[in-house]
């Protein structure tokens, strides 16, 4: 069926009066997300797109008895945003904020992590399950119903991807955008294991890119996976791209060699994972798991 | 943002006394009559955001008025890897007994902020990281408690730092945390910490980072750089979009910076060499697209452009008017590529062929082949 995002799942919208809020929400009530409420500091008690607006998400909570939230406030005004929804006793959020002071990422990642909250982001573009609802801005055209379940740290290839899946005839069950933030929520761990007990995708296709050690975690996990781990795809995006220049000692102490394009590639294929050069080569791969 | 070590020093100083700070000059008669002033011996150390500048050349002793004039004008223009020297910090030279290294940076593998320690510090402290791990404190701090001073009290011990300093570090690593979640700082390096043979404790050194995101709300951190120069880098920052310089010739536009890195990879298959790595983000305007369009073109050894955007947040149409804005104004000086799907890219496409001759494809890779091949590959 799907991960995490169901079609019966209630939607708060933190941020839903704003510009960026109204124009996806109304995306996804249209792609037949049960959006439920929207939360904005200050507009309590009004309405917006037809829909009952709150102060904060405690309220909206107990009036709706959502579980599940996805914020587009500006990045300044993120923090605050998530402890008012990890207080209020959400357990699925999704963050689309884009900018966010890594400070306040930390925070956020402590928060969630604490609080045993499923956190998807920040600054991703969200969590799409085709045929049911859509928790952020994945444009709904790209996308074709199956069983691919989609992960990745970047935005844009995500959709890159999914137009490929769609048009070699493929489809999705969930995508996944978890973000490419140096903090996020959902690693590939977390969302691999997911797709693992989805009994309704039966591949997927996982998106890296350089930096950080995500890919090189989850290579570690994978044989462990039970119906998937031989059935998954991989891409490291930005290999050619040129190294960044280090400030100090401290980032090379802590990091040592991971983090490059050549250990993460290294790291999933001796998890028995094929990762192609190109985004198109993916399709036919996981065709290839599939018949 | 980086800081060079005399703006690290002055913001530190807002906190700690026992900051090294000195005199900064462009002008070497100035060091000797500084040098005067404090007294011989001096360190002359060159002002740029670059390490290893010791090693280079760019930190020197000079024991008299002559070392002085001499030492400075040979190190005032200097190159140390790539960058030119046009500023010294000159200030007493202190007899050290001990070198001690200590960081604070953000570490990605525990998603924290982590505390580096050890007691030998100096230019080799990635040799004994790699060498004897045992002598370097790496410790993760919990963003929603303090630092646990106990825990550090024990760490610090067992590192080899002897009893009598332990409550001064302990009290400069915890003024140092609080400096850096207070000031948005990603790193805070301080190497060598420095015992002198008068037993003082002295900050003779730091590196520091400031996050780029908290900008709004750090700015006096932002305006500490008088002397910031226009780069492309700078004015693309200053008007909405992230560029990275590069060494080829096909320019790149993208959205996101995973597409942008894929299209890099994507120009390279095709046997091209990208000139920059450029991002307009998320929710992108015409006016940002036009801008970014702009810059790259005014890069001279760019032969052709390739714009690749996938519309999720970012509008297909928004886009396509920013686009046509530019080829309108003033006809592009190379050929240009264009890949447009996603979010309102029919509207998109519909701008584009109305009001401009451009050629627009839907596949990335053959996108990518085009740029290449009109790029005179």
């Amino acid at each position: 069926m799907s991960i995490w995002l169901k079609r019966d799942t209630k939607v708060i919208v933190q941020g839903m009066t704003g510009r960026e809020g109204t124009f996806h929400t109304k995306n996804m009530i249209s792609y037949g997300t049960k959006v439920v409420a929207g939360v904005t500091p200050g507009k309590g008690n009004t309405t917006h797109l037809d829909l009952p607006v709150f102060g904060n998400c405690f309220d909206a909570v107990q009036k709706t008895g959502s579980k599940s939230s996805v914020i587009f406030v500006p990045a300044r005004f993120c923090l605050a945003a998530v402890k008012d929804a990890v207080d209020a006793g959400i357990k699925f959020l999704v963050v689309i904020s884009e900018g966010i002071p890594l400070h306040d990422e930390i925070k956020i990642g402590a928060l969630v992590r604490k609080n045993n909250v499923t956190m998807v982001g920040p600054n991703c573009p969200g969590i799409f399950s085709v045929g049911e609802a859509s928790m952020g801005i994945m444009p709904e055209s790209i996308f074709k119903k199956g069983n691919i379940g989609l992960v990745s740290r970047s935005g844009t290839l995500t959709y890159e991807l999914v137009d490929l899946i769609s048009r070699a005839g493929l489809g999705i069950s969930t995508a996944v955008g978890i973000g490419g933030d140096r903090v996020i929520g959902a690693r590939f761990i977390e969302t691999l294991k997911a797709f693992d007990e989805d009994e309704e995708t039966s591949a997927i296709a996982m998106v890296g890119e350089i930096g950080g050690s995500d890919e090189e975690e989850a290579a570690e996990i994978i044989p462990s996976l039970k119906r998937l781990s031989k059935k998954i795809v991989g891409f490291i995006g930005g290999r050619t791209a040129p190294p960044g220049k280090a400030m100090g000692h401290a980032g090379a102490i802590v990091e040592g060699n991971k983090g490059t394009p050549q250990s993460k590639v290294e790291a999933l294929e001796n998890a028995g994972i094929l990762v192609p050069e190109k985004l198109s080569e993916i399709p036919g791969i996981l065709k290839g798991f599939i018949d | 943002m980086d800081f060079k070590e005399y703006q690290g020093k002055q913001v530190l100083a807002e906190r700690f006394e026992n900051v090294a700070l000195g005199l900064v000059t462009s002008d070497p008669d100035a060091v000797v009559s500084y040098g005067s002033e404090i007294g011989f011996p001096i360190v002359i150390k060159a002002q740029v955001l670059i390490g290893g500048r010791g090693k280079a050349g760019g930190v020197k002793l000079a024991f008299n008025k002559d070392e002085a004039l001499e030492i400075s004008k040979n190190i005032l223009g200097m190159d140390i890897k790539g960058h030119k020297v046009e500023e010294l910090l000159v200030s007493k030279a202190v007899d050290i007994k001990d070198e001690w290294y200590m960081s604070i940076t953000f570490d990605r593998f525990n998603r924290v902020m982590t505390l580096i320690f050890s007691i030998e510090g100096g230019v080799d402290i990635e040799q004994v990281a790699h060498e004897s791990p045992e002598k370097v404190i790496k410790m993760p701090i919990n963003p929603l408690e303090d630092i646990e001073i106990l825990k550090l009290e024990k760490e610090l011990l067992g590192s080899g730092l002897k009893s009598k300093y332990i409550d001064e570090v302990v009290r400069i690593i915890n003024s140092s945390y609080r400096l850096v979640v207070d000031k948005d700082l990603t790193l805070l390096e301080v190497n060598p910490l420095v015992l002198t043979e008068e037993d003082e404790i002295v900050i003779l050194d730091c590196k520091m980072t400031v996050d780029d995101t908290a900008e709004f709300r750090q700015s006096n951190l932002f305006n500490l750089d008088s002397k910031k120069e226009e780069s492309r880098e700078q004015l693309a920052k200053s008007q909405g979009f992230s560029y990275v310089h590069l060494d080829g010739d096909i320019g790149i536009v993208g959205n996101g910076a995973g597409l942008v890195m894929a299209t890099m990879d994507a120009v390279k298959n095709a046997g091209g060499d990208p000139a920059n790595f450029l991002d307009i983000g998320g929710g992108a305007k015409a006016e940002v697209v036009r801008n970014a369009l702009k810059l790259v073109e005014s890069n001279p050894k760019v032969k052709s452009i390739f714009i690749n955007v996938f519309g999720g947040i970012t509008r297909g149409d928004e886009v396509a008017r920013g686009i046509a804005d530019v080829v309108n104004e003033a006809a592009p000086r190379v050929p240009i590529v264009i890949r447009l799907t996603g979010t309102r890219s029919k509207e998109g496409l519909e701008i584009l062929k109305n009001e401009t001759d451009l050629s627009v494809t839907d596949v990335m890779d053959e996108a990518a082949e085009s740029a290449v091949r009109l790029g005179g590959r």
